[in-house]
């Protein structure tokens, strides 16, 4: 069992990718905007002068969460500004829309999460730069 | 992370559903309490008992709902009684009910169809009642409007 | 498989899986009464085609449930089943009930059901997924009671693992949580309120639990990650399913007659419960990312991580869509209702099931530890097949849902029940569409066992 040659633990930048990518699920799930900022904040400080690990969840979880609220707020924002709120289907396709673009991000969120645990890096499909 | 958050925290974690069960029970009892005044329990009689019975054993929430619960393929019964005056302008809406049961099924080609129980008049006079009680219940509100 | 009294476990799968190819076809069935609404009729009337749906599929989750616990129980306890013969026993009356209770809803109206099986001295039928007959409720009863006693002894005479004892608190938990299906008061209020007792309790809160500790067995075994950091994870999962699912009930209090508090009560739990499935999720991938060895059954392992993930879309995300009580006073009842159930049912009990027996089938069939290739490549097309058809059923009914809510219950000028269902054919057509390629997909994943190659040997894994 002990042929783990190492410990996620013991990987340097460990809680700060499990911060970052905890950060991004908060912003889309439970405190939108203030946790985006507090990731904002860690971004600007530890960018540049952190482990590679997690230098690389913050970058990624950083883009994704600008890029989640370009395709919730704004395409979301345009959906009822082109359909109006009286037609059914505005409400369908943003229902839709807002449903799977969410969910399909907060999945990410999650796959980032368990990489971040496992002391990985985690690529975000899209819209996660590469590092 | 491992050895700051241990096993043993883990399981402790556990405990905390017993607020939550006792929570539940609080609640639970006071929705015990005052549920015979919400549902005018003074109203139910030997007939509407009866009503039940026959809703029961006719599996009507097989295609209906009742206050949102059953089946999704027929239209809300709980409200069904006001429905019917609103639509009739009738004072009861009873004797349309009834008959509507009874010239089931209509059997429209492609329509969605309700079979005929073949019930007895006692059988369709508690059955009445039964919804009729059963749409004085005051249930917050619901449905948002008459259809349902 | 170390105990041979693990066995008993297979034919509770294999009936399971045959229940499971019904449940589909009914559910076909009721799909095409949807548009077609005088398809079979007087022969199969849509509410008795729709109780067989829903007797079947609760019926083969148990079967899968008790072949699960049968298969688990002895390898985790270290010790041989308790009573092997007791199974094999309640497995027969088991599916003797089942049998005859579908015969019953099939071949006589349900009012001669009811009057047949003495239903006026003791009225339990008639209610939502509680039609069974009483007696079939008290054979059930009996079954789960003997069963829960037989994996209750082997635990107590064996070692007490985590997964051991969480499966078993699900366990008890679902036969106790089941007396309240005889309980049928007069007020129907207060009959919905005790229903939700099983059914709510049921399907998220001690289902959950059962549904956890097998996920919990599958990934030990297939990722030969340590057995204390699976139970920490599973510990975790326990306590949020608990502290969420017991008050979550809530939700469907809202709108039956009971208390207004229950808006407040239901909403603030039902906003936390997607958190269990969170952590499903998160706990299945984190394992499979720091798995110490490959094993040889990579469809076991795409089941795992699917039935975490598809749970969470169905139970958590559609469900918490419309569990706050000012958007289900909208959705209360409608399509968008049924969209959650069938999606949460499929991602986390029938997806959870079919991976425990992707996981202990091979070997209950002798074989070492996986199928051959060319049954894995096809079961993993069975997987994707009813995976994606299912989530477009939920999507496509979504639709429907959102529509039927519009034009019923949101504008000025409310359209009747029925004039709203003809509007949404074209959804209901797409749905039908969807369900058949559920049916191949399932039909797939029945010819993946009876697929040859070679087997796939045991490898390092499984050392817990």
């Amino acid at each position: 069992m002990d042929q783990v040659v190492q410990k996620p633990a013991e990987i340097p930048g460990y809680t700060l990718a499990i911060t970052a990518e905890s950060l991004y699920l908060l912003n889309l799930l439970a405190i939108p905007g203030l946790a985006f900022l507090i990731l904002l904040w860690l971004f600007f400080k530890y960018e540049n002068s952190s482990p590679l690990l997690g230098a690389c969840h913050l970058r990624q979880t950083f883009s994704a969460s600008i890029w989640a609220g370009v395709l919730l707020l704004l395409v979301n924002g345009v959906i009822f500004a082109v359909g109006g709120y009286q037609t059914p289907y505005t409400w369908v396709i943003a229902v839709l829309y807002f449903t799977i673009c969410h969910t399909t991000l907060v999945l990410l969120g999650l796959l980032g999460l368990a990489k971040a645990i496992a002391g990985q890096s985690f690529h975000y499909p899209l819209i996660g730069p590469t590092c | 992370m491992n050895n700051i958050f241990t096993n043993a925290m883990a399981r402790n974690t556990i405990y905390g559903s017993v607020l939550v069960i006792l929570l539940f029970f609080v609640l639970t009892f006071g929705t015990v309490r005052t549920l015979p005044e919400r549902v005018h329990h003074e109203n139910i009689t030997p007939q509407v008992v009866l009503g039940k019975a026959v809703w029961e054993q006719n599996h009507c929430v097989g295609c209906h709902t009742l206050l949102g619960e059953g089946s999704y393929y027929a239209p809300e019964l709980g409200n069904v009684y006001q429905r019917i005056k609103h639509q009739t302008n009738e004072t009861h809406a009873g004797p349309f009910i009834k008959a509507w049961i009874e010239i089931m099924p209509t059997d429209a080609p492609m329509r969605r169809q309700m079979p005929n129980f073949n019930l007895s008049k006692t059988e369709l006079n508690a059955l009445l009642a039964f919804l009729k009680w059963f749409s004085e219940i005051n249930a917050a509100n619901w449905p948002p409007n008459i259809e349902g | 498989m170390l105990y041979s009294s693990q066995a008993v476990a297979k034919p509770y799968f294999i009936a399971a899986i045959a229940l499971f190819v019904g449940q589909i076809l009914f559910g076909l069935i009721i799909g095409l009464q949807y548009v077609v609404g005088d398809f079979l009729f007087p022969i199969l009337p849509f509410n008795v085609a729709r109780m067989v749906h829903t007797h079947l599929l609760i019926v083969w989750l148990l079967l899968g449930f008790m072949g699960a616990a049968y298969f688990i129980v002895p390898e985790e306890a270290d010790k041989e089943l308790h009573s092997p013969k007791l199974a094999i026993l309640l497995f027969w009356v088991f599916l003797i009930m089942v049998v005859l209770t579908l015969l019953g809803y099939l071949l006589v109206s349900y009012a001669t059901l009811a009057n047949l099986t003495g239903n006026r001295f003791w009225p339990t039928m008639g209610r939502e997924y509680l039609e069974q007959p009483t007696i079939s409720k008290l054979v059930l009863l009996i079954v789960a009671i003997g069963f829960v006693y037989n994996i209750g002894m082997t635990i107590f005479q064996g070692r007490k693992t985590v997964i051991n004892l969480v499966l078993l608190t699900g366990l008890i938990g679902l036969a106790v949580l089941f007396l309240f299906a005889f309980y049928n008061p007069d007020n129907v209020v207060l009959g919905k309120y005790y229903r939700w007792w099983t059914i709510h309790l049921w399907f998220e809160c001690v289902w959950l639990l059962i549904m956890a500790a097998l996920l919990a067995f599958v990934l030990m075994k297939i990722t030969g990650v340590a057995r204390e950091l699976i139970d920490k994870w599973l510990y975790v999962i326990t306590a949020a399913v608990l502290m969420t699912g017991i008050l979550g009930t809530g939700h469907h209090y809202y709108w039956i007659g009971t208390p207004e508090y229950w808006q407040w009560w239901g909403s603030i739990f039902s906003a936390i419960e997607p958190i269990p499935f969170f952590v499903l999720t998160v706990f299945a991938f984190t394992m499979v990312n720091i798995r110490c060895c490959e094993h040889p059954n990579k469809a076991a392992t795409l089941w795992a991580l699917g039935t975490a993930v598809v749970a969470f879309l169905g139970a958590g995300v559609l469900g918490f869509l419309q569990a706050l009580a000012p958007i289900n006073y909208y959705t209360h009842g409608t399509q968008i209702t049924s969209a959650h159930a069938h999606l949460a049912f499929f991602g986390a009990y029938a997806m959870v099931v079919l991976t425990m027996i992707s996981y202990a089938m091979p070997m209950l069939r002798g074989r070492a530890a996986a199928n051959s290739h060319r049954s894995q490549v096809l079961e993993k097309w069975s997987f994707w097949l009813m995976t994606v058809s299912m989530t477009f059923i939920a999507l496509l009914i979504t639709t429907a849902g959102t529509l039927q809510v519009y034009w019923q219950r949101f504008v000025a000028e409310p359209l009747p029940f029925m004039a709203v269902q003809e509007k949404l054919v074209v959804f209901y057509w797409m749905r039908e569409v969807a369900g058949l390629i559920f049916l191949i997909g399932l039909v797939v994943y029945v010819i993946s066992f009876f697929v040859g190659g070679e087997d796939k040997g045991e490898t390092s894994a499984g050392v817990n």
